[in-house]
This record gives C-alpha cells, structure tokens and sequence, in this order.
C-alpha cells in the first residue's frame, strides 16, 4: 500500500477525534504541527507513484455472484476479440 | 508476457468507441487497445510484464492515452476503469476497490462522525473526496492525498482566522 495513504487515513482520523473528543487548545496545534509537516517538501511519498502497489481484487470486496457476472461478460468480450482480430 | 485487460469508458451511457489503436514494434512488444460502445479492451504482449498488477497498470496508462485524447477532442470527460486482467492461460484476477488496510473495524461510528463533520466542514469534505480518489488512483495516488491533507490544514487556518478576526 502506498505510504501516503496510510497517511492520509491517520490524520483525517485525528481530525475526526479533535472534533468529537474536543481536543484541548494545545493538543488541536500538536495536531496542526503534524498536518503541517506531512505537507513538508521533503516528505517522500509527495512526488512518488509506487508502481507496486497491490490492487485489491474483488474477491476481498464483493460476492462471487458479482464476480461471475463481470467474468461472464469478459468472455463475451473476448470471444468478440478472437472473432475481429 | 500477454495478458488481456478488459474495463469501461466512462461514462458508460456515452457508448464511447475508438480504435484499434497500436503502440510498440516488434522489439518492444505490442499494446492494442480499443473501445466498442463503452466496452474497453487492451491486449498487451509486453516481455517486461513481470504480473497481472503491471498489466492492470500498463493497460489502464495505455487506455487513458486513447480516451484523454477523445476527450480532448471532442471536449468531453471520459475516463477510464479497467476492471480485471487475464493471464495468458486464462486465469482471471477481478479488481476491486477496498485496501484491508484501511478499513475500519467496525467502521458505523467513523462512518458518523465523519459524515457529521463532512457536513459542518467544507475543507473535511474535500478531504475525504481526495482521500476516497487516492485509493483507486494509482498514478495520482500522492498527489490526492497530499490534497486532502492540504484540506485539513485549510480547515485549521480558516477556524484559526475565524477565532482571530
């Protein structure tokens, strides 16, 4: 998985805390120093593309009937390919 | 390696077609790609190919080439999803959008309490918007969120301008 998202999830879910936890004045800047420094230039993964990142693939999201029917429709596409090419 | 990868333009209502279109020779290989009412295929026959998750990559760069440029065209935003890739001797992987990683578990409260503030808060909208792009967004997967974290720090600014002035 790429780092950034990590990221990214961590410190929208501590901005969902400040709000519903309501944060003391010291703790909502310690918050808004850590967003600031994600932002910083020499983060890493700002400019990054990670090529290998895994996908995640249906079978983690969805059922089997789903999966069938995408696949039923993948071989019509391809018997429609042999037919063309 | 060759795999076939086959997906959408979408909108799929646009019934978007194009092509044959061919890059590569006979030293690099070979990636077709073609569009029939919205249904998009890329035929890829790539030595380098170490996998069904560079194919996936490779033919979802490869598709969005054909159809930017459509769009450019004709003015309209067409995008691309490819959805599952098959091995050379047919194994199938369907892809989907959830990283086990990220999920939150039970996610009903997260699920409330970021509604609740997506509602109150335009910078945490936008956030969350950015965020949700990044996960099926491999090329532009830092780009969005490094805007979605850019949101949250608006959202403080603007609270701390507010509580200024």
């Amino acid at each position: 998985m790429h780092a950034a998202l990590g990221a990214t999830r961590d410190a929208i879910n501590d901005t969902i805390k400040m709000m519903w936890l309501h944060y003391s004045g010291h703790k909502v800047k310690q918050l808004y120093a850590a967003i600031r420094s994600l932002l910083a230039t020499d983060n890493h993964w700002l400019n990054s593309v990670d090529t290998s990142r895994p996908m995640p693939t249906l079978s983690d999201t969805a059922t089997g009937q789903r999966q069938d029917r995408q696949l039923a429709r993948s071989e019509l596409q391809c018997s429609w390919l042999r037919e063309t090419s | 390696m060759r795999y076939l990868a086959t997906g959408r333009v979408l909108p799929e209502r646009a019934y978007v077609s194009f092509g044959p279109v061919y890059w590569g020779n006979e030293d690099t290989g070979r990636i077709t790609a073609f569009s029939d009412s919205g249904q998009l295929s890329v035929s890829l026959d790539l030595p380098d190919l170490d996998g069904y998750i560079s194919a996936y990559l490779a033919a979802e760069h490869f598709a969005q080439i054909a159809v930017s440029a459509l769009g450019f065209s004709l003015g309209s935003g067409y995008s691309v999803e490819i959805i599952q890739v098959f091995e050379e001797d047919g194994t199938p992987h369907v892809f989907g959008v959830r990283h086990k990683e990220l999920v939150y578990n039970p996610h009903l409260d997260i699920f409330n309490h970021a509604i609740r503030l997506a509602s109150e808060d335009v910078y945490f909208r936008l956030a969350l918007r950015d965020y949700v792009r990044a996960i099926n967004d491999s090329t532009d997967c830092a780009t969005y969120c490094y805007r979605a974290i850019e949101a949250i720090q608006s959202s403080f600014t603007f609270h701390e301008n507010k509580k200024d002035g």
